[in-house]
């Protein structure tokens, strides 16, 4: 059973990865349309902008409240700013807004391709001479991926403003105290962590999604399990990517520091 | 026109397709019947290409499929056309580039004019408005989105139209319009038409041949005179269902 | 698991899961939609069995006149939002009203489809 388990997860993963290939190497043989990529960034990212932007902030809020408490007992409540804003970006907003994101644009995407699966619309555009990797799934994928990428960035930069303003109005360090403490703590490794994770957790909610929902099987309890599986995969290996950055990063920064 | 010969397709532990072998000439109208979920559409699929066989031969139109790529298929969509079950149209196109999605993807060098005049001549055929063409599919009644979907694969003059359940889930009028379009385009177009069909009334109307599948294998070939007076069991008792008609239409002959 | 057993055993059990409870009343929604001449008469079959032996009232819709006019005690019309008629099958089909006519006859030409409310 759990050797059962193993191998589909191995397979899924295989799969995903060369489905991911194949849509690479059919955009750079063939192209994709902009208007329609554009279209697609504007369907997904702009239209999750609003909740993006609340996330952000209350992550970043809450890890300034957190850590205050710590700093506390220590009476080092000076590095406030930048411990928090190190964390946030470094880990915990990365991993919090994509799992938001892998739930509004990740779910919501290989919804839209399981049905159009299931009603045989990829079928039809096969018929009528068109790739539908070309036409349908890429201009998705990068949608998705560079949609998640800048809500991504959106988030951690909202996320400092939301521990700022916590901290100003809430725990007693003023907002200049805040941000000035940044550049002490916050080293650009965490800032290159912060931009990294963005990335690949875009490029792994899109390329999910995406193989998930043009995947899909016979009917609309075909799409259910599709999405269903699309959010549990992509939280998943949102935090194993998580942990394998984190760690190469930690790695990275003893290197360059001892 | 298109032969199958010892074409074997499995799924997973299933094993749908068991070496069926049959032949479609050209012109012809053949309904493929059979038990639901027996696998007459992965037989459709075959031979426009959306599927391979495991083992065995497809030939459409002298050429044997069972190897080539999207590109070389191509060539065959030109000229074999699918109707699928859903009208499966795209929903964030008007119907006008619905219906000119094909021709556009397939002949790109053609002037918009020619693309204009083809949409529209397929319009009447199928009594569409020219008003729907500006439309989204969302808006239309599914018998009209079948219609559309239906003018998108003629759009392209194809020599062979594949039916999968063309009237499945439409009311007796729409049912009958269906049949009709299919059986005038059969006879006035040249085109062979293969139609996989639970509707046992309208194979006996405008089928040339039934081909009745069961466990994998063709199990009952011949014209409907042929299959009503057959001894086979099931084809048997598949054609009686047909003549059972109580509130029958008129011979659409 | 239920994407083994056939599609016409599917049909059943979902019949079978909503007699279970041994209602008064049933609701079926197209029951033999897309579904082969025989797997279509076992499930009328069925439908009509357990009508008769737990005495249930069956509201059926369906585009399948041949089964609904056997199987129904009243059949209804509905058209344009509302019931056009309800009777008996055998009103239904000596019926003057040419919109009924024209559904039942399955003609091609005739008021429903010059109204375009296809």
């Amino acid at each position: 059973m759990a050797i059962k388990i193993v191998v589909d997860l191995v397979r899924e993963t295989g799969a995903t990865i060369l489905f991911l290939l194949v849509v690479i190497r059919t955009v750079a043989r063939h192209g994709v349309s902009m208007s329609q990529v554009v279209d697609q960034i504007y369907v997904i990212g702009f239209r999750s902008l609003p909740t993006t932007i609340m996330a952000g902030s209350f992550v970043g809020a809450i890890m300034a409240i957190q850590i205050n408490l710590q700093l506390r007992d220590f009476g080092a409540q000076a590095f406030l700013g930048g411990l928090a804003t190190s964390v946030t970006i470094r880990n915990v907003g990365p991993v919090l807004i994509a799992f938001m994101l892998s739930g509004k644009v990740g779910a919501y995407t290989s919804a839209e391709l399981g049905t159009m699966r299931v009603t045989e619309q990829i079928d039809a555009i096969r018929c009528l001479g068109t790739d539908p990797i070309q036409y349908i799934i890429a201009p998705r994928m990068i949608g998705v991926v560079v949609s998640s990428f800048l809500l991504l960035i959106i988030g951690l930069m909202v996320g400092i403003g939301g521990g700022m303003a916590v901290s100003e109005y809430h725990l007693g360090i003023s907002a200049q105290n805040y941000i000035q403490n940044i550049p002490r703590l916050v080293s650009w490794s965490s800032v290159a962590t912060g931009i990294v994770k963005s990335f690949v957790f875009g490029v792994l909610i899109g390329a999910i999604a995406c193989y998930k929902g043009y995947s899909a099987s016979e009917g609309a309890a075909g799409v259910g399990r599709c999405v269903k599986r699309t959010a549990v995969e992509t939280l998943v290996s949102i935090i194993v990517a998580d942990f394998a950055i984190s760690s190469v990063s930690a790695f990275w920064h003893e290197l360059a520091f001892s | 026109m298109i032969e199958f010969k010892n074409v074997i397709k499995q799924f997973g532990e299933k094993q749908v397709l068991r070496g069926i072998s049959f032949t479609i000439n050209e012109g012809e109208i053949v309904f493929v019947i059979g038990k639901s979920g027996i696998g007459k559409s992965v037989i459709l699929k075959h031979i426009i290409g959306l599927m391979r066989p495991d083992s065995g031969e497809v030939w459409v139109e002298g050429q044997e499929l069972s190897h080539f790529s999207e590109r070389q298929l191509l060539a065959i969509r030109k000229r074999v056309g699918m109707v699928f079950q859903y009208p499966a149209l795209l929903d964030s196109l008007t119907i006008f580039d619905n219906i000119a999605f094909g021709i556009r993807a397939m002949t790109p060098e053609k002037a918009e004019g020619l693309v204009h005049q083809a949409v529209k001549e397929k319009l009447g055929l199928l009594n569409l408005h020219s008003d729907v063409l500006a439309r989204f599919p969302s808006e239309l009644s599914y018998g009209m989105q079948k219609r559309v979907s239906l003018a998108r694969t003629l759009v392209l003059n194809p020599s062979c139209l594949l039916f999968d359940e063309p009237t499945t889930g439409l009311d007796p009028v729409n049912t009958n319009t269906v049949n009709d379009l299919i059986l005038r385009l059969s006879r006035a177009l040249k085109v062979t038409s293969v139609v996989v069909s639970h509707d046992m009334h309208c194979a006996l109307q405008i089928a040339d041949r039934i081909l009745l599948l069961d466990q994998g294998v063709v199990v009952a070939d011949g014209t409907p005179a042929d299959m009503v007076y057959s001894e086979n069991q099931l084809a048997a008792q598949f054609m009686r269902e047909a003549k059972e008609k109580i509130y029958g239409n008129q011979d659409r002959r | 698991m239920i994407h083994e057993i056939s599609g016409g055993m599917q049909k059943r059990l979902g019949i079978a899961r909503a007699l279970i409870l041994l209602p008064e009343a049933v609701l079926y929604d197209d029951p033999t939609a897309g579904l082969d001449p025989i797997t279509s008469r076992q499930i009328v079959d069925l439908i009509s069995a357990m009508k008769t032996r737990y005495h249930m009232t069956v509201l059926l819709v369906t585009n399948d006149l041949n089964r609904a006019f056997d199987l129904a005690t009243r059949v209804g019309f509905l058209y344009g939002g509302d019931f056009m008629k309800i009777g008996s099958p055998a009103e239904l089909a000596n019926s003057s009203i040419p919109e009924l006519q024209q559904f039942i006859r399955g003609d091609i030409e005739g008021p429903l489809t010059q109204k375009g409310l296809n």
